[in-house]
């Protein structure tokens, strides 16, 4: 379950007002940019996280992003807390609109500086980049892992939230056929060691 | 990656030098013109080269002797031309008159000098905010017809470019991104239709073949590659003899329960078609059947995946098709592009045959006029516990889904009666687990993984296609991915995942040159000739798939 923190997220953010139409340099109208604050109260400034419950959206890929927030809309991924604020989302168009958003942004980059509860340690790393191989990482998630299409960018998540996610493939209560088959074999320790390995990169 | 161009910059531009959004610079000083004349007689031009495969035949053959066995050796860089784009390439170079038009990864265009590398314009296609692409945002280049260039985008779009001046023509939507669909096949034309299919046979995808009119865009006809009676002959074999252990029963049953999976089927076509001018037909191979390994969802043979099609090229009707592995679940599917040549039946007659290099490891010989099986060849990789059915925990079976042979277009030689093909060796096991249709997303019903401490490697090879013999075999330190071309010089040129783009002898395997490129070479080469200089050119961007080391340059090779 992931409650606890996260409900603070519920209470910011939704009476902002939807009316403004005007548009930015960068061509994001008023209201995306409102909606979008609301997705920053957890996922931090721009969508970089400092929260290690919580992924960075900065620079994520489009796709990727508005296809994540169709699955919340559609049910096809659950959370206590993302669930309903996807419901708050208007139609397709504002889920491509607000994916661009954060996509628009510089992308993450965790420092293991900034958080001083995750340290490298390079056996694990090593292990992890054996594990990525041999699973073929890269041919979907990019060269670097720094994503491709309708693939997140996985170097720079924040390591907590990977760890998280990759445990949901295995446990199968995140639903990827793909995912749910690489991740359906391995041990606390071997995510362990390839959240090590990202969190290299 | 992305290229922003500031709003500031592109009114800038467009202020100095009145032009348009998307193509910067200048043009092309000559005029550009690919009469139907022309890209009919394309293969014995060898000027030219003005199809993505050299020909409609897509032989790959240059019928330039000036490089040759006696001296390749002294094969040197006339020049490198660096993209701007630092991502996989699969590009096979058009090139006509003096100019290259070469393509990358995220739909850049660029029209160069072919003798100096020098650019004329750059042409950037801006994708809409959703793509859905399988093996990386690959492009594998334009075709041309009459003074325009054609290419499919990511986003499934399909624009005219003028060839001159870089400038877009129209655009067509070509299908809903956001159901899976995409394209990185370059286009064929012929007779003012462009021919294109689609990707999208990992998204649960309908697959097709459209036609549409070079001149305005509109659509001219539609070739679903999955009928709605998607079912067949419920086969128990493939086309060499092997069992598919299927469970003919239980899929009935399922049949009868979830009715036929046609509107979800994949099928995509990953490769230019090939077309025979004597009888206007379209022949092209489809690709692996949706969700790849999981066969509980998709009752029946799953027609036409996996199957070399032949379609009219006036009306999109079907011809014939032909089956090579129905009910696939391994992802073992028709990626190479069909190769048109005269080849010997079983009665030793030569008769009109298309050949093809399947994922299988086989390179299959088909009556061009029927599409009946005539042989196939000798497996060119090792094949082991073949069919073997996915498991939830794994089942270690050879080829893996890479295969055999990739989309890796062959090359033949009409002299030496060879067709040359790129293999992969990847042990893999094959896991299936089921998952309903995710609406658009990857759907691939399970995984392919390979083996730890097992050796991966490539080969090249050289199949007699008379006989299906094994010529010779060449190993590679890697597996290969990126395709071949063969000349009148008695050489087949191919490139790896290490950089190395090497010279063969065409009659024994021997390398004769190598060049490392410093990124993977994994796109198809071609010639051309430009003042009585032969050249060579072939894209080193490296490789999505793989994971070989990307770079950005197209390198041109000629004689000192």
């Amino acid at each position: 379950m992931k409650t606890g923190t996260r409900t603070v997220c519920f209470t910011f953010g939704l009476l902002l007002s939807a009316a403004g139409l005007a548009q930015d340099g960068n061509g994001f109208s008023t209201e995306i940019k409102q909606k979008a604050q609301q997705c920053m109260t957890c996922h931090g400034e721009n969508g970089h996280s400092k929260n290690g419950q919580y992924p960075s959206l900065a620079g994520q890929k489009t796709t990727y992003l508005y296809t994540q927030l169709q699955n919340f809309m559609q049910g096809r991924r659950k959370d206590p807390v993302m669930t309903p604020q996807a419901q708050t989302i208007k139609d397709k168009e504002q889920a491509i609109k607000l994916a661009e958003y954060f996509s628009h942004f510089e992308p993450f980059d965790y420092s293991v500086k900034e958080d001083g509860g995750f340290q490298l340690d390079p056996d694990k790393v090593e292990k992890g980049r054996k594990i990525a191989k041999k699973n073929q990482c890269a041919s979907c998630h990019g060269s670097g892992l720094t994503g491709s299409g309708s693939m997140p960018r996985i170097s720079g998540q924040q390591p907590a939230y990977l760890e998280e996610e990759l445990k949901a493939f295995r446990d199968g209560t995140r639903h990827a056929s793909v995912m749910n088959s690489v991740i359906g074999d391995m041990t606390n320790k071997e995510i362990e060691a390839l959240v090590h390995y990202i969190t290299s990169l | 990656m992305k290229h922003k161009i500031s709003p500031f910059l592109l009114a800038s531009c467009l202020l100095t030098a009145g032009l348009s959004a998307n193509a910067l610079a200048d043009e092309v000083p000559v005029d550009i013109n690919a009469t139907q004349k022309m890209l009919n007689k394309a293969g014995e031009n060898t000027d030219n080269w003005l199809h993505f495969n050299g020909s409609y035949d897509s032989t790959r053959f240059a019928k330039s002797n000036q490089i040759n066995t006696k001296n390749v050796s002294q094969l040197t860089p006339a020049f490198v031309f660096q993209t701007e784009v630092l991502e996989s390439m699969e590009t096979a170079p058009i090139v006509i008159n003096g100019v290259m038009y070469l393509t990358t990864s995220f739909n850049h265009v660029y029209a160069i000098d072919a003798k100096t590398g020098e650019q004329f314009w750059h042409y950037n296609y801006e994708n809409g905010p959703i793509t859905r692409y399988c093996c990386g945002p690959n492009n594998r280049g334009v075709a041309i017809y009459e003074d325009k260039l054609f290419m499919g985008t990511l986003d499934s779009s399909l624009v005219a470019i003028n060839a001159k001046t870089g400038k877009q023509e129209w655009k067509a939507d070509i299908a809903d991104p956001d159901l899976g669909y995409s394209e990185t096949m370059a286009p064929t034309v012929a007779d003012g239709k462009v021919i294109i299919g689609t990707n999208g046979g990992e998204y649960g995808i309908r697959g097709f073949v459209r036609a549409y009119d070079a001149d305005t865009g509109e659509q001219l006809w539609n070739f679903h590659t999955i009928p709605e009676n998607s079912v067949g002959v419920w086969a128990e074999t493939d086309a060499t003899g092997r069992s598919l252990h299927r469970d003919i029963k239980a899929e009935k049953k399922a049949l009868e329960k979830q009715g036929d999976p046609y509107k979800t089927l994949g099928g995509g076509v990953w490769m230019t078609p090939a077309i025979d001018t004597e009888t206007d037909t379209v022949i092209f191979t489809v690709g692996n059947p949706s969700p790849d390994l999981d066969g509980s969802l998709r009752p029946g043979d799953n027609l036409y995946t996996n199957s070399l099609v032949a379609i009219d090229l006036n009306t999109g009707k079907l011809k014939w098709y032909y089956q090579y592995l129905p009910h696939d679940v391994w992802d073992l599917d028709a990626a190479s592009p069909p190769v048109l040549i005269d080849a010997k039946d079983k009665n030793g007659n030569v008769v009109p045959a298309v050949i093809h290099a399947g994922k299988t490891g086989h390179v299959y010989v088909n009556d061009r006029r029927t599409g009946e099986l005539i042989r196939f060849s000798e497996a060119m990789v090792p094949q082991e516990n073949m069919f073997a059915l996915p498991t939830k925990e794994g089942t270690r079976m050879l080829p893996g889904a890479n295969g055999g042979v990739e989309w890796s277009p062959m090359a033949y030689n009409p002299n030496t009666q060879l067709t040359y093909a790129v293999n992969l060796h990847q042990p893999m096991t094959y896991t299936v687990n089921s998952t309903p249709y995710p609406g658009g997303s990857l759907w691939l019903g399970g995984a392919f993984e390979s083996i730890p401490g097992e050796e991966q490697w490539g080969n090249v090879t050289a199949v007699d296609v008379n006989t299906g013999k094994i010529e010779w075999k060449t190993k590679t330190e890697q597996p290969m991915i990126g395709g071949v071309l063969a000349t009148a010089g008695g050489l087949v040129f191919t490139g790896e995942g290490n950089g190395y783009f090497k010279a063969y002898d065409a009659k024994t395997g021997k390398v004769l040159w190598k060049f490392n490129c410093g990124a993977g070479v994994n796109a198809p080469p071609v010639s051309y000739t430009i003042d009585g200089k032969q050249y060579i050119a072939v894209a080193a961007g490296g490789n999505v798939q793989l994971d070989y080391k990307r770079g950005n340059s197209v390198f041109v090779f000629a004689l000192p």
